[in-house]
This record gives C-alpha cells, sequence and structure tokens, in this order.
C-alpha cells in the first residue's frame, strides 16, 4: 500500500465569467437575459451555412485588461481554434476556442494571505503565500475551502494591483 | 440580335437611353433558356416570375440597374434554395442574403436563378452535381469545367448575361477557361464571404464570370469592399476597376514562370499560351522568366488543407436543424451516421474523411501544420516572383473540356486539372482567366494572368487589352 505522504494535490480549477457586453461573444445579438426565447438568434448565432463569427471587441479588450492585471503575457494576433466535435445542442459541430495562443497566458492569481484561515497564516512566509509561487506550502494544511478562495481571488481582481 | 448576346455594359447604355426595358433582357434570356437549358442544365433553380416582377421596378441609376445576374448555387440570397447541390441541403431556404448578393441588390440587378455545382464546390467537372450534371456549350459531350460549371455554361452559352462563382482551387477560372468565358478570383479578402457557405474559408473567395473583361470590372467595383461580417476582408477603401482604358500594356513587365510550362502539355493549350505572351512582348511589354519553385507542393499542400477546413465547415450538416433529415433514426448518433451517409455525395465524403483524417491527433503534425509551412513557401515564391514583374502570364488549364464521365473514377486524375489555379489560392493573389483561342475542334483555351495581392486594376487593364485585340471573346458557341 503507498503511503497518502507519495501524492501531491494538484488542482485546476476552470472557472467561466459571463462578461458585461451587449452582445454575445461573436455575432451582433443582444444577450440581454430573460427575454421571449429565441428572439435574440441570427445566422450566425444559428450557425446557418455561410455565415462567419465575428469576435466582440468589448469581450476582447475585457479578456486583454483581465490579462493584464493578472500579468499574463497577451498574444499580438488573436487566434481562434476549432474544437470539434457532434454534439446535438452545437449548431455547427465544433466550438471555437483557443488552444495554442490563447489571448492571455501565463500570469498569476496572488492570493491575500490575511484572508486565508488563521493556521495557514502561521504556517506560511506572508510574501510567499502573497506570490503564491508554491502552492505546496500552504496546501499540506490547508483544508478544501473553496469559497475563501474565491474570496481571495475576486479581491484581487478588484482591488489589488498585480505584483 | 437577341439582347441575351450583349454585354452588361453594352445593355447598360441601351437601357440608359431608354432604347430598351428591363423586362425585355429577360425575356430574351428566357427565350434562350428555353432553347437551350434542357440541353446544358446550367441552373439548379430559375426565378422566373420574381425577375420579371422586379424588372418593373428598376432604379436604372444605379451601376447594375436592370441587369440579371445568375448565382452559384452555394451563395444564400434570401428566400430562394441554396443547395449547394447536395442532396443533404435539399429544401433549404435561404433565410439570409450574402453580402455579396445584397450589394448586387443595392446595385439594382435581377436574381436570375441558381446555377449547378460540384457538390459544396468539391470538384472540377460540375459532374458531382447531386442535381444531375451540367454540359460544355461548345460540346454539350464534354465537361464545363468546375466547380462553377453552371455559372460558365450559362454566360458562355448565352443564358445569363454574368454569373457569381466562388473559387477555392480554380473553381471560377477552371470552368470559365474551359467554356470561353471571363473568370475573376480576386484577391482573398477583396469580396466579403459572409452568406457563401464554406467549402475552405481561408481559400474560397467569391468573383464574376462574365463575357467581357470591362463586365468582370463592372462586377467587382460592385461586390469589393470591407464587410463587418467578414472579419477577412481588406479595410481599404472602395474602389472602381477599370475606368481607364487605354490599351497599353507598355513597359509592363510580364514573367513567365517555367513551372507552368511543363514538357508534355497539351500542345495546342501552350502554343496558344505562348501566342499569348508574344501578343505582349509586340505590344511593349517585357517578358520575364521567373519561377515559383514550390509550385509541385501545390496541389498535395492544397488537398491537405482545403480537406482538413472542409471537415469542420461541413459538420454542420447533421440533420439535427435544417435541410435533409433521415428518417427512422435509433438515436442521436444514428441521426448523424444516417443523415451525413444519405446526404453526402462520393466526393464530399472522400474529403471529409481525408480532412478529419489530417487533423486527427498525432496526424496533425505530419500534415496539417506541415502543409501550413509549405503553404508559407509558396506564398514566398508568389512574393519574390512580383519584385521581378508586375503580372504572371499562365495557362488556366492544362488542357481543353475532357469529355464527361472521363476521369469520374479517378479522383487524383480530376485533382491535376487545378494544377495551375491552386497555387494562386493558397498564396491569396487574384487571377483572372480570358479566352486566348480555341483548338482544331472549337474549344476555348484559358490565359490566366495572375497578379501580386491586390494587384486587379493591373490584372484587369492587361487582360482588357489583350481582350480587346483579339475575337475570342466575340466567337459563339454553336447552337
Amino acid at each position: 500500500m503507498s503511503t497518502p505522504a507519495k501524492w501531491e494535490a494538484v488542482i485546476g480549477l476552470e472557472v467561466h465569467v459571463q462578461l458585461l457586453t451587449q452582445t454575445k461573444m461573436f455575432c451582433g445579438c443582444t444577450n440581454h437575459y430573460g427575454d421571449a426565447p429565441t428572439s435574440h438568434v441570427c445566422p450566425v448565432c444559428l450557425g446557418l451555412p455561410g455565415s462567419l463569427p465575428v469576435p466582440n471587441e468589448e469581450a476582447i479588450r475585457l479578456t486583454l485588461l483581465t490579462g493584464l492585471m493578472l500579468g499574463c503575457t497577451l498574444a499580438p494576433v488573436a487566434r481562434f481554434d476549432r474544437k470539434n466535435y457532434f454534439y446535438p445542442d452545437m449548431p455547427k459541430n465544433y466550438q471555437i476556442s483557443q488552444y495554442d495562443d490563447p489571448l492571455c497566458a501565463g500570469g498569476l492569481v496572488p492570493l491575500d494571505p490575511f484572508l486565508f484561515p488563521k493556521e495557514i497564516q502561521d504556517t506560511a512566509e506572508p510574501k510567499q503565500a502573497a506570490r503564491f509561487a508554491s502552492p505546496a506550502s500552504i496546501s499540506k494544511k490547508m483544508s478544501p475551502n473553496l469559497s475563501t478562495l474565491k474570496i481571495a481571488a475576486e479581491s484581487t481582481l478588484t482591488g489589488l494591483a498585480p505584483p | 440580335m437577341s439582347l441575351a448576346y450583349e454585354t452588361i455594359a453594352t445593355l447598360r447604355r441601351r437601357l440608359l437611353s431608354k432604347e430598351i426595358h428591363p423586362r425585355d433582357i429577360l425575356k430574351d434570356l428566357f427565350t434562350q433558356i428555353d432553347a437551350r437549358e434542357k440541353t446544358l442544365h446550367a441552373y439548379t433553380y430559375l426565378n422566373r416570375e420574381s425577375a420579371l416582377a422586379a424588372a418593373e421596378k428598376t432604379d436604372l441609376s444605379l451601376p447594375l440597374g436592370g441587369i440579371p445576374i445568375a448565382l452559384k448555387d452555394n451563395l444564400n440570397a434570401l428566400g430562394d434554395p441554396c443547395t449547394c447541390a447536395s442532396k443533404i441541403l435539399e429544401g433549404y431556404t435561404a433565410p439570409y442574403d450574402a453580402t455579396a448578393v445584397s450589394l448586387l441588390r443595392q446595385a439594382g440587378s435581377i436574381l436570375l436563378g441558381r446555377t449547378n455545382m460540384d457538390e459544396f464546390a468539391m470538384g472540377s467537372s460540375t459532374e458531382n452535381s447531386a442535381l444531375g450534371l451540367t454540359r460544355n456549350p461548345w460540346d454539350p459531350t464534354r465537361i464545363p469545367g468546375g466547380s462553377s460549371g453552371g455559372s460558365a455554361a450559362a454566360v458562355a452559352g448565352r443564358i445569363a448575361l454574368a454569373a457569381l462563382g466562388s473559387d477555392t482551387g480554380g473553381s471560377i477560372r477552371q470552368p470559365a477557361a474551359l467554356c470561353g468565358c471571363v473568370g475573376l478570383k480576386p484577391t482573398y479578402g477583396r469580396i466579403s464571404r459572409y452568406g457563401l457557405v464554406a467549402f475552405a474559408s481561408s481559400l474560397d473567395q467569391i468573383g464574376p464570370l462574365t463575357r467581357t473583361v470591362e463586365d468582370s470590372a463592372l462586377l467587382l467595383s460592385v461586390l469589393a469592399g470591407h464587410d463587418p461580417r467578414d472579419n477577412t476582408t481588406d479595410l481599404r477603401p472602395p474602389e472602381k476597376f477599370l475606368t481607364q482604358k487605354n490599351g497599353s500594356v507598355q513597359g509592363l513587365r510580364v514573367g513567365l514562370p517555367k513551372e507552368y510550362f511543363l514538357p508534355g502539355m497539351d500542345s495546342e493549350t501552350e502554343s496558344a499560351i505562348r501566342s499569348a505572351a508574344d501578343w505582349f512582348k509586340k505590344n511593349g511589354a517585357i517578358l520575364v522568366d521567373v519561377s515559383l519553385p514550390h509550385t509541385p507542393t501545390a496541389i498535395a499542400v492544397y488537398y491537405i488543407l482545403a480537406t482538413a477546413e472542409a471537415s469542420a465547415n461541413l459538420a454542420r450538416f447533421d440533420g439535427v436543424r435544417y435541410g435533409r433529415r433521415a428518417t427512422d433514426a435509433r438515436d442521436v448518433l444514428d441521426l448523424y451516421h444516417r443523415t451525413r451517409s444519405e446526404g453526402f455525395g462520393a466526393e464530399v465524403k472522400r474529403r471529409i474523411i481525408l480532412g478529419t483524417f489530417v487533423l486527427s491527433q498525432g496526424y496533425a503534425d505530419a500534415y496539417y501544420r506541415q502543409a501550413q509551412k509549405v503553404r508559407a513557401l509558396l506564398r514566398q515564391d508568389f512574393e519574390k516572383a512580383f519584385t521581378q514583374c508586375d503580372l504572371l502570364l499562365t495557362p488556366t488549364s492544362p488542357e481543353p473540356a475532357f469529355p464527361l464521365g472521363e476521369r469520374t473514377q479517378d479522383p487524383l486524375k480530376m485533382y491535376l486539372a487545378d494544377v495551375f489555379t491552386i497555387s494562386t489560392n493558397l498564396a491569396g493573389n487574384g487571377a483572372i482567366s480570358l479566352p486566348c483561342g480555341f483548338t482544331k475542334s472549337n474549344l476555348p483555351i484559358g490565359l490566366q494572368l495572375i497578379g501580386p495581392h491586390f494587384g486587379e486594376e493591373t490584372i484587369l487593364r492587361a487582360a482588357h487589352a489583350f481582350e480587346q485585340a483579339h475575337d475570342f471573346f466575340q466567337r459563339l458557341p454553336p447552337s
């Protein structure tokens, strides 16, 4: 039997954010919530033959702005990829995604150590925790309290400058 | 003489002088259509009533006011079918206008009907149409070329004044050459692709098929320009093409790429192209020998990239939302399998399978990404050549129209029909095909002039000068 000490937990988060844009990501349809069903559709979002997507400029701006806040490397060229699979809720049978050259890459989410539980604050060097350079150093004792992490990340996004 | 034999430029003058009415043009065209369409089968759909109704309320002050134009059946026009010559789009009605179609309407033209094509523009003979083959007006036992074969046969057969086509690897220029009309593939990004059913998005370009270079320029002037719905359209301000026609090629540097003159090529084609080059020289142009060294890779690169893009573009035809839906499907996977098996023809399936393979995990690096690199080299070939010359002069097709059925069982031989046109799609350049001679058996031969990116004005001026110095464009196919 292996001992738990041989394992290190590495946890990735896929975080979805809805941007406060006026229109959808790849067409000019309004994204106003709560209106009548299928009242904000066009050939592009229906994926009809011949239609072409055009990225939402404001969404790109907000994405790059977020990337700047998080200290990401910003792509000089916007490149999208097609993620191909068949599924009935997907009119084109591919998703428009980014694989190799995302708009923002790298970067970090500095976590405010004072928002962590007391026992973690006691064990971690404040600077080390703030940089979040070695998640292992705090993960040892941290309980999986996602809400704490979420608050920390949000406080960073809204209030703190990148290191 | 029937108005169906006139050019757009002439008809516009006669319309403006009130000598004729738009309905006269339509009536003459319908008379011709009634006589010839049964043999040619250039159309998949005709807008007889709506065209006649539109003719009563045209605004002649507009640049194409009163001029009927036919559309390849892969261009969306609100309320009309858009089959792409495929069973999978049976019964589909376009719910919107392509930008090119909306520009034609805004310019006052009348939509005449929809022309036959190889299914989803995949082919070089129009024999891959699920709606029946089209015949060459010069010899109905031969193919009209493809994939815009219906457009070319309609224009050459005098049952359309002009038609739009789409060109992914030669699909405007090759049928134009084989039917003896003028086919222009503009620079990638010159005309919006919004509303053109995509085959290979990085190669597709809409363009006109016409009787004359002047008509080609007229249509390009209407269609060219930035479109916020197509992010790949160029941002330069709208241009009017061929406004000055001095007919001179004095001082023009015309490049002859050695890779386009191969031993064993059709001798009548070669001698017609050499004569055309001689004409340019005699009229003051400077002939330059150039090389496009990566030309031999073009067909392989094309059939990797075009099929890869097609495999994704054609994924949406699944029977869930529109078009053909297989009956008796057990579940959604079965619905996909049955719909696509029944709906797509053999060549489309072949290309979807090939394209899916070259993009699949473990093979994308070996095929798709390698092909992208070679594409960059092909592009550099053209950039280098255009430091030495202003235009390239080549044959459009290695041979004149071949007999119906000759190559349907041999896809690789069929692919060779586009050997001289494919590179320009990969490099993005604009090119025109215009008649430059006839074989002893009276089949048209096409001359291709390729320009640098956005060099359409140079292409059109040179093509116009050559055309007006010869009578090839005035010859009529046997009726």
